[in-house]
């Protein structure tokens, strides 16, 4: 027995005490019916039964338009200096945790971005588990309550189980002893979604549909809005310009998210494209998505949330392939 | 740095575009100070064209003989010229109603005081003379001109983002109309830059920005078809601030 | 980290020593490091830097020059775009920033008793040139050397008074073609008329134990691979340089995907047998 039960009515006590340890950020309902991550305080209730966020919380890590250079003529180019405040994101589903997971991946571990590091390391992550609407496809990921997550609160009817998974975790969950009841550890959660399955079997004997009539449908119909990959929680492509002051002296290098689908995206200087056409793109994202490129080779980044076929003005869905495929092995 | 000459016009159009310029109050000091403005009848006293001129800034459509001669004149003796706003690039409002009879129009405007007027249907500059840059919108965003003349500063041109409202839309976390009300928003076809300053604020996109690359008409036409929107709505509001969409375009 | 800093985030200060007009559209810099402690700066033939001017951006461009003049290096650039175009205006000794060096380059240490073909189309002879004259130096560790070299047209050609040197040389040889010719020998060098892969048939050189390495358009790879191939060169033998949109030179930005390869850090150069197969590559 450890005391690792929060009651429902706890609720505000816990995030008093979570507050203590930075600047609190939770999935709220905003003023115009949209869910997405936003500072936590009095008056503004954490969402805890939620479905998705639109955004992911991969924009406290890689912000939607980030300065990433100064430059001055006197001094060169220069990283902004980084003064991250920590900040303690409450209420993220695993799905969510493991988008964060596979971002640590590409900028942290083969190459160190010092501004996505920066932020990283100024993050406390509290997980949260959850229960599957339409559109996801998790599978088994739900069960993985962790995936680098300093805390975790799964929902059971009257209360949470906290259970911590990392010295940060654990010093939040020591300050929360107070506001605890005592219970069991409950046994890992299972689940299992067929797609997930599906998607892992297309991934592993490195499928790319190249025959499929979808590619050409798909291209067809959509908008290049760039919905799918600005929701995508893993999605984390970025163009780089620059712009210089009016004082003709200064001059500041943005980064900013990119999206495959996107003309540009292939696009080198003189105008040739190396993919030219949206099939072409499409089968780009696949690859990225699926399959994975240099060192994420291998690595499946789509982490099941569904945002992609909420957001599509035009229902495009690219597991859609993978059914078409299932259906095809059926006699 | 040797300051560029610049000459900022205003052919058929409401003058919000230089506005806009005048509208950048605390840059407009370091503006006077770097750059010299030869020609600028908005804001200038002098109403001479006077010499050879680095930059020329022109907004509005070209619809009068004289908005014509004004371009000509501008554009040789300029080195760039620049669209200024969605009418210089697109045609923007007053070619809204290109398609229909100029006389009739100018007809039902003005009665027989018509039969006087020197007019046709208003044109993007890109009909009449080579243009070098466009910074689009209705008016256009303060940043991007600002952007603009601070990129002539350094003989450049900056380089914005080819993308859709949309875009900017879903990263602001704003509702998305289009979905979720099922109103005719125009933000896929519609060049970014403004950051979804009406979806910001729940008025759908009216497409002021003109179309953005590859937009994908045909497909966002049968969209609207499916959420029931007629035809000809559809058409006349597409064709508010660019009349030559062609619905047909996938890529 | 190479070359003592690490380079592959902030671009370092470099300052233009050296600026040549080799053709209308196309110049040669010069450019040398400024730091207190001589960076050195070393590189693999093959290998690119992204060039920044200030308030224009940055671009990625092929190492063009020996790889090691130490302390500085040379990069050929065509003026396509809005940073190259503000590059152009540039002259000793404004400054630039450059991160790099980036890629992987071409594996010299492979080829070690082998004989070696180069074929370069258009700008394609940048990277070529700096592997040239890293062969050179190192002349006696491989068998024979041979530079095919395709232009559109005789002013097109780059480097002329160079390859006139080359062409003088007994320890290599030396092709020349051009797809449009207007005069008999363009500045005094010998010449042919017509494409590369037109070039490749009509010349002799050797054939075994042959190293391929191109370097041109997507265009030439589409009409060379095969000829090569009939040569007997193998597809583990003929080794590109691939060009694609290079964000970050890294690998993270996610713009010169090839198949499941990095343009930027897989490659730019790749042996044509990790390629076939890969739709969009060639």
């Amino acid at each position: 027995m450890t005391r690792n039960l929060l009651k429902h009515d706890s609720i505000a006590d816990f995030l008093e005490i979570l507050a203590t340890f930075g600047e609190l950020h939770g999935p709220v309902l905003t003023d115009v019916g949209v869910s997405a991550f936003r500072p936590l305080g009095p008056g503004i209730d954490l969402l805890l039964d939620y479905s998705r966020t639109l955004v992911p919380p991969k924009k406290y890590l890689l912000p939607p338009r980030d300065t990433v250079l100064f430059f001055a003529t006197d001094e060169g180019y220069r990283q902004p200096a980084a003064a991250v405040p920590e900040t303690i994101l409450v209420g993220l589903h695993p799905c969510d945790l493991q988008g964060i997971a596979y971002l640590d991946k590409v900028f942290m571990r083969d190459r160190i971005d010092p501004l996505y590091r920066a932020r990283r390391t100024a993050l406390t992550l509290i997980g949260l588990s959850c229960e599957p609407d339409e559109y996801c496809f998790c599978g088994d990921l739900s069960a993985t309550e962790t995936h680098g997550c300093d805390l975790f609160m799964r929902r059971s009817p009257c209360e949470f189980h906290l259970r911590s998974n990392t010295p940060k975790g654990k010093a939040i969950l020591d300050r929360l002893t107070p506001i605890l009841a005592e219970g069991e550890p409950l046994p890992a959660d299972s689940r299992t979604c067929d797609m997930a399955a599906a998607i892992q079997q297309a991934s592993v004997r490195g499928e790319t549909f190249e025959k499929s009539a979808l590619w050409d449908e798909f291209a067809g119909r959509c908008l290049s809005c760039g919905a799918c990959s600005l929701c995508c929680p893993t999605c984390y492509c970025f163009d780089i310009r620059e712009y210089g002051a009016l004082d003709g002296e200064t001059t500041m290098r943005l980064r900013e998210w990119d999206n495959c689908l996107f003309k540009d995206h292939g696009e080198v200087a003189g105008g040739f494209n190396f993919r030219k056409s949206r099939q072409e793109r499409f089968h780009y994202r696949y690859q990225h998505k699926y399959l994975g490129f240099g060192p994420t080779r291998g690595i499946v980044s789509c982490v099941g949330c569904g945002r992609c076929r909420v957001v599509c003005p035009v229902g495009i869905d690219l597991l859609e392939l993978f059914k078409e495929s299932e259906d095809e092995k059926r006699p | 740095m040797k300051k560029p000459i610049i000459a900022i016009a205003g052919l058929t159009a409401c003058s919000g575009c230089q506005l806009t310029l005048l509208n950048c109050e605390e840059e407009l000091p370091e503006i006077a100070q770097r750059f010299i403005i030869d020609y600028f009848p908005l804001g200038l006293t002098e109403r001479l064209i006077t010499g050879p001129i680095d930059v020329a800034i022109v907004e509005g459509a070209v619809s009068t003989p004289s908005d014509l001669e004004i371009l000509m004149k501008l554009r040789n003796s300029c080195r760039c010229l620049v669209a200024l706003g969605t009418c210089a690039l697109w045609g923007g409002i007053a070619a809204m109603k290109n398609q229909e009879s100029r006389k009739d129009l100018a007809g039902t405007v003005y009665g027989s005081a018509a039969d006087e007027l020197k007019t046709f249907n208003p044109q993007p500059l890109h009909r009449f003379v080579k243009i070098d840059f466009a910074i689009t919108g209705c008016p256009p965003e303060k940043g991007e001109l600002l952007a603009t003349l601070a990129a002539l500063l350094r003989g450049t041109f900056p380089v914005f983002p080819r993308y859709p409202v949309c875009s900017e839309c879903r990263s602001r976390e704003n509702l998305c109309l289009l979905i979720e009300r099922n109103e005719m928003c125009l933000g896929p076809l519609i060049q970014a830059g403004c950051n979804a300053r009406c979806p910001a604020v729940g008025i759908r996109c009216e497409g002021c920005r003109g179309p953005v690359t590859e937009a994908n008409v045909a497909a966002e036409m049968e969209l609207f078809l499916k959420k029931g929107f007629p035809r000809d709505e559809i058409v006349s509001r597409m064709q508010r601030f660019y009349p030559e969409w062609n619905y047909e375009q996938r890529s | 980290m190479r070359n003592g800093r690490d380079m592959t985030m902030v671009p370092l200060p470099a300052t233009i020593i050296g600026r040549k007009e080799l053709s209308a559209d196309t110049t040669l810099y010069r450019l040398t490091l400024e730091s207190s402690e001589k960076d050195r700066f070393d590189f693999n033939p093959g290998q690119f830097v992204q060039l920044s001017v200030p308030s224009g951006g940055e671009v990625p461009l092929s190492l063009a020059g020996p790889p090691l003049l130490h302390y500085s290096f040379e990069l050929c650039v065509r003026r396509v775009g809005h940073v190259t175009d503000m590059l152009h205006h540039l002259l000793p000794p404004n400054r630039v920033g450059v991160r790099g060096p980036f890629g992987n380059g071409f594996p010299l240490s492979e080829w070690t008793g082998r004989n070696i073909l180069l074929i370069a189309g258009g700008l394609g002879i940048a990277p070529l040139r700096s592997l040239l004259y890293a062969l050179l130096m190192r002349r006696g560790e491989f068998g024979e050397i041979t530079l095919m070299y395709g232009a559109r047209e005789p002013s097109a050609i780059l480097f002329k008074e160079e390859l006139a040197e080359l062409s003088g040389r007994r320890d290599m040889h030396l092709f020349l073609t051009v797809d449009f010719a207007t005069e008999q020998s363009p500045g005094g060098l010998a010449c042919n008329t017509g494409l590369l892969p037109t070039l490749l048939r009509g010349v002799n050189f050797s054939t075994t134990g042959t190293v391929a390495a191109v370097c041109g358009p997507p265009a030439l790879y589409r009409c060379l691979l095969e000829e090569l191939q009939g040569f007997g060169i193998t597809a583990e033998h003929i080794y590109l340089s691939l060009e694609r949109r290079m964000k970050c030179g890294v690998g993270l930005c996610c713009h010169c995907a090839v198949g499941d390869l990095f343009c930027c850090s897989d490659g730019p150069v790749f042996r044509y047998s990790q390629l076939k197969g890969i739709s969009g590559a060639i």
